[in-house]
């Protein structure tokens, strides 16, 4: 396995369905993940959540959840599917948590993908 | 009474009747003298003696006999009735009934017979008879007990076959039904269409009910071998979700998902898990009201390093509850309770009977909560045994060219989910044009000519215009093919009210992100596989 891929499994990451959903096109995954490490940004889902604007932080931790799932990223997959649903169903009581939750799982990440 | 017996011969008997009677009297006909060789029955006789049997047994039993048929034993044990049965018969028996000192009750046996030619001596041996009551009594509520499971089985099993036939026949009528309908409409391709879709649902529902009837057979029988193999966790429970949605829950309903697991992956009976899940969750759906909430929530036990632990699965209603009467009985093969409009439910009655055989087949276990018109939970500990993600070969999905020739336009606003769909819709074989939101995508369709596109993959939450309204304006925009051409939602939203969501915007059907390349080549068989491949 390659150093991407073999850097993608020690974070986590569901590499066989990775290889499945990009056709074995590892070139064209690392060009996915380039991308999302360059227009990431987890600021401006913190600062719509800290300043109440709910319905975007909703759509900002979607499209990250969408984007986590295609990528194959399961830790940030799992927990922005958590933010997600306590945006969706108004519960707020826990966000910060879940947010620092997801932040965590971001930074893992390119931690990772920066060592490669 | 000192003649009657010698004291050797007394001694003798005293040793002879010890362990064998509670009492041991002999008594003299002509006289009613009697004496009390063996005895432990309360004060009977002060030192053994005995100057009148009758006077003394009368105010035994007024002492010591509970029951009001006292005077009636007392006239039974009278010399001269015992001298009048034993005419008739070697030997004449007495029960009764007594309370003893510590007011406990006891039973006892008295047997009268001559202990001698003369018949001038009488003796009465009495046994104590109290366990064997007590056995007689068990054995007779046990057989009681037992007639009536066998009367409500047997009546259970009538049941069965009463409803298991309308089980059978209702969807097997409706594909008979949905079938003439398809041959009438010959040139309806709607019309064909919902009548396949209503003869899948049907086939759907009776593949499940026979399934139910065979592996409740088969796991009671211990016949069958479980089929454990690596499995996704969240895909078995999408695809049970999947099959709730389109054949059991009702439209208002909602369904709530939670998973919470360190381990995606486990050795599993996939398809006992989806049928044991889909069993509960149909009865979830029964037994709730038409606009009633009901929430999966799967959660892991495990601890760090180890390869066993365990899921644990939560289904929980707010709809009628189970009595507590009737929680005893609800794993019952053919045990059938009154759904929420207050009939009885239907059904074989095998779902939960089926669930609890596949649990013990697994060595899981599961259990019930319920309160009256509150709701129910049902808790499943299901001990697994966990893969690593390297251990597992997927098998690559073999990738047909079945969208060759055809155009897609994909409709996606994020970069990385619009690389992954064009590089996947052009391994299908199709041309690919795209755009970045829902306002786009409907001035592309509009400004080109009907039959230009031939399919939509449509994103939801997108910026400017989202997936639902720009499906809706494609629909209405009065294009030739505006009816026709195939929108299939592409979102990272896959619970139920999502897909419902989707169909009733007018899109055709749901994929789920992420993008998993065998659900999308069945979708893409359905619509575009030309016959004979």
């Amino acid at each position: 396995m390659s150093k991407l891929l073999d850097g993608m499994t020690a974070y986590g990451a569901d590499i066989e369905g990775v290889l499945d959903r990009f056709m074995d096109d590892e070139e064209l995954y690392a060009t996915c993940l380039q991308e999302f490490v360059e227009t990431t940004n987890i600021t401006e889902l913190k600062n719509n959540i800290e300043s109440g604007s709910y319905d975007n932080a909703f759509e900002i931790a979607h499209a990250l959840k969408g984007v986590a799932g295609n990528l194959g990223l399961v830790p940030l997959f799992d927990s922005s599917c958590v933010l997600v649903e306590s945006l969706r169903h108004k519960n707020y009581d826990n966000l910060t948590a879940e947010f620092n939750d997801v932040d965590r799982k971001i930074q893992d990440f390119l931690a990772v993908y920066k060592s490669l | 009474m000192k003649d009657t017996i010698s004291d050797a011969e007394r001694q003798f008997l005293k040793h002879a009747f010890k362990h064998d009677y509670v009492s041991v009297i002999i008594v003299n006909t002509e006289t009613l003298e009697g004496e009390e060789l063996v005895g432990s029955v309360g004060d009977f006789a002060e030192k053994g003696v005995i100057d009148n049997i009758d006077t003394v047994t009368a105010r035994f039993y007024l002492a010591n006999v509970q029951n009001v048929q006292v005077e009636d034993l007392i006239k039974k044990t009278r010399m001269s009735k015992i001298i009048e049965e034993l005419e008739k018969s070697d030997t004449y028996v007495v029960q009764l009934e007594s309370k003893n000192k510590r007011g406990k009750i006891r039973n006892y046996q008295t047997e009268f017979a001559y202990a001698d030619d003369d018949k001038k001596h009488i003796i009465a041996t009495t046994t104590d008879i109290t366990e064997l009551v007590l056995q007689n009594k068990n054995q007779k509520e046990l057989i009681s007990m037992a007639m009536e499971r066998i009367g409500k089985a047997n009546h259970a099993k009538e049941s069965f076959f009463a409803n298991m036939s309308h089980e059978i026949r209702t969807p097997l009528n409706a594909i008979v039904g949905m079938a003439e309908i398809a041959k009438d409409n010959i040139d309806d391709k709607n019309k064909i269409i919902e009548c396949c879709d209503i003869m899948l649902a049907s086939a759907k529902e009776l593949t499940n009910v026979v399934s139910n009837i065979l592996d409740s057979s088969a796991l009671e029988a211990g016949s069958v071998n479980l089929q454990v193999h690596p499995c996704s966790i969240r895909q078995a429970v999408q695809d049970v979700i999947e099959e709730f949605d389109s054949t059991y829950k009702k439209p208002g309903q909602e369904l709530i998902y939670e998973l919470d697991v360190k381990h995606e992956v486990a050795m599993l009976d996939e398809e006992r898990l989806k049928r044991a899940g889909l069993n509960i969750l149909s009865n979830a759906a029964k037994f709730s009201p038409a606009d009633g909430k009901i929430k999966i929530k799967i959660t892991e036990e495990s601890k760090p390093g180890a390869k066993n632990g365990a899921y644990i699965f939560e289904i929980i209603d707010e709809g009628k509850g189970i009595d507590k009467e009737n929680l005893q009985r609800v794993f019952e093969p053919f045990f059938s309770e009154k759904d929420i409009t207050g009939n009885y439910s239907g059904g074989p009655g095998l779902g939960l009977s089926v669930v609890k055989n596949i649990a013990e087949a697994k060595g899981a276990e599961v259990t019930i909560e319920s309160e009256l018109n509150e709701g129910t939970i049902v808790r499943a500990y299901d001990p697994v045994t966990f893969i690593d993600n390297e251990v597992i070969v997927r098998k690559r999905t073999e990738i047909k060219q079945v969208l060759e020739g055809k155009r897609a336009l994909l409709v996606e606003d994020q970069t990385a989910n619009r690389l992954v769909a064009n590089n996947m819709l052009k391994r299908f074989g199709a041309e690919v044009e795209m755009a970045e939101n829902g306002k786009e995508a409907v001035d592309i369709y509009t400004e080109n000519p009907a039959g230009h596109f031939d399919l939509i993959l449509m994103d939801i939450q997108m910026p400017i215009m989202n997936g639902y309204e720009a499906t809706k304006l494609i629909r209405e925009s009065g294009k030739e093919d505006a009816k026709s051409i195939k929108i299939i939602a592409m979102t990272a939203d896959v619970l139920p009210r999502d897909i419902e969501n989707a169909k009733n915007a007018g899109m055709d059907e749901h994929i789920g992100k992420p993008i998993q390349p065998q659900y999308v080549q069945k979708i893409f068989d359905k619509f575009f596989e030309k016959k004979g491949d």
